[in-house]
């Protein structure tokens, strides 16, 4: 399998009301030829771990704005175990001070991308990621 | 376990990851297919199509909701377009579903059109079929935002609604062939804006006519107003659904309906591995790749060269007959020998 049609699920949990990060990323991952089921504003945890499953996707790349990310990424993270989906990888990006991307990632969060980030690097981290998921998949 | 009893126990990974994997034609999914396929049939398929931004995502999550409330499983296929330049898509119908989010007899699925043409992804028939064997008693299809051509829906579907909202256009284009000739149900949705009572006129209007389904069943399209925002029509637009099933039932229109779809998916399917088949043909056979040189050339017409193909495999069908004649009479000659 190529990197062609790898599924990300781009979408923002919490109460955060500003989506333009996220809606630029999804425009940018389109335009990778990816498909991006873009989720909206203020999903729930569960919400996004249900769309990830029936969508299938290869990836979860979550966008917070409002701070709360050391709140709502371990929430995130357990509901994907509780639902034996935690194979799916998790990235961030969005306002993350540099000291909590450690954290983030102790939580299994595979990559982030603090404000600054370029979307080309966005764009590579998630074909790698992929790539490493889908090598597995076949190996197992 | 293997894949068809993973999904005949319910277990939404593996219907997530066959419908996946059916999108890419694998061939372990088309097994899973081949045996789905005599479990299917229980599911009304329930085709949502109309202008892009007219509200059909909103419109199908209410609808998904009212039939909830009557006890009905849900399933959701939602098509949106493919980037014809990076093959990228931007799937956001579940951005207006979230009133969904945690019922666990609702499953929706997003799928690229990936450069289908007719409103559809050629996955969606399959998927179809995923939900029907999965326990769905209604599937709801959402179509990408649409013209005036793409009816694909209609081949599929046992009933279709086409949404309109107000200023979508006058008599005139609710005349014109094609979309406006598929819908079982007409909605003027978003109904709170001025100019709804105005389309609702303009189609009950044409429908005087007498025009728009010619040649098709007795069923009149009723024209219902409709809101996501306040609710408006939602009620009467889910029980105008299930009466028009009930038509199709009673009228004996299902059976046809579902031939119909089946032969057109057979057909779909046939041609596409016709195609297939000839293009690896085309690879090893010097011969044939001489035709294509021919027809880049203009020395041999692309009709010339489509009925010598057709003329060789009757060909080939009559040496087939003929070899079968022989050997049965062989066979009968034999036998008379032997009782003799």
């Amino acid at each position: 399998m190529s990197d062609e049609n790898i599924r990300v699920l781009v979408g923002k949990i919490g109460l955060d009301g500003h989506d333009r990060g996220g809606l630029i990323i999804a425009q940018a991952l389109k335009n990778a030829g990816m498909e991006v089921i873009y989720t909206g504003l203020k999903n729930t945890s569960e919400g996004v771990v249900e769309i990830a499953i029936q969508e299938d996707v290869d990836i979860i790349g979550i966008s917070i704005l409002s701070g709360a990310h050391l709140v709502l990424m371990p929430i995130l993270i357990d509901e994907l175990k509780k639902n034996n989906a935690d194979d799916i990888p998790v990235i961030v990006g969005g306002v993350i001070p540099p000291g909590d991307i450690p954290k983030l990632k102790a939580m299994n969060v595979r990559e982030v991308f603090p404000a600054g980030s370029l979307v080309e690097e966005t764009v590579a981290c998630i074909r790698r990621l992929v790539k490493e998921g889908r090598k597995k998949t076949i190996a197992s | 376990m293997n894949l068809f009893e993973k999904i005949k126990a319910g277990d939404i990974r593996s219907i997530a990851r066959l419908i996946t994997q059916v999108e890419r034609r694998d061939p372990e999914a088309i097994k899973a297919i081949k045996e789905i396929y005599p479990h299917c049939g229980n599911a009304h398929l329930i085709g949502i199509t109309g202008p892009p931004g007219v509200g059909k995502s909103c419109l199908v999550s209410e609808l998904a909701g009212k039939f909830r409330a009557k006890n009905r499983t849900v399933g959701i296929l939602a098509v949106d377009p493919s980037s014809p330049f990076s093959g990228g898509a931007l799937l956001g119908d579940r951005a207006r579903m979230f009133e969904l989010a945690g019922d666990k007899d609702v499953f929706i699925r997003s799928l690229a059109s990936r450069g289908a043409s007719g409103g559809l992804s050629a996955a969606v028939n399959d998927a179809a079929d995923i939900l029907d064997m999965f326990g769905k008693d209604i599937v709801l299809i959402e179509t990408v935002g649409v013209g005036q051509g793409e009816v694909d829906i209609a081949r599929l579907a046992h009933t279709v609604l086409l949404v309109l909202m107000p200023g979508y256009g006058d008599a005139l284009q609710a005349m014109k062939a094609g979309i406006m000739e598929i819908a079982d149900l007409l909605i003027v949705n978003k109904a709170d804006l001025s100019g709804a009572d105005e389309a609702v006129a303009e189609l009950s209007t044409v429908q005087g006519f007498q025009g728009m389904r010619e040649g098709q069943d007795k069923w009149v399209a009723p024209i219902i107003k409709s809101s996501t925002l306040d609710g408006e029509g939602i009620e009467d637009i889910a029980g105008a659904v299930l009466k028009h099933f009930e038509y199709v039932k009673e009228q004996g229109l299902l059976r046809k309906k579902n031939r119909d779809r089946r032969t057109n998916q057979f057909l779909d399917i046939f041609t596409q591995r016709i195609r297939d088949e000839f293009m690896k043909l085309v690879k090893t056979d010097a011969g044939i790749q001489r035709w294509f040189d021919k027809i880049g050339d203009l020395e041999l017409d692309p009709y010339s060269a489509s009925e010598q193909v057709i003329e060789l495999l009757r060909k080939a069908r009559e040496q087939e007959r003929e070899s079968r004649k022989k050997l049965r009479n062989e066979y009968v000659l034999r036998s008379e020998t032997t009782y003799r």
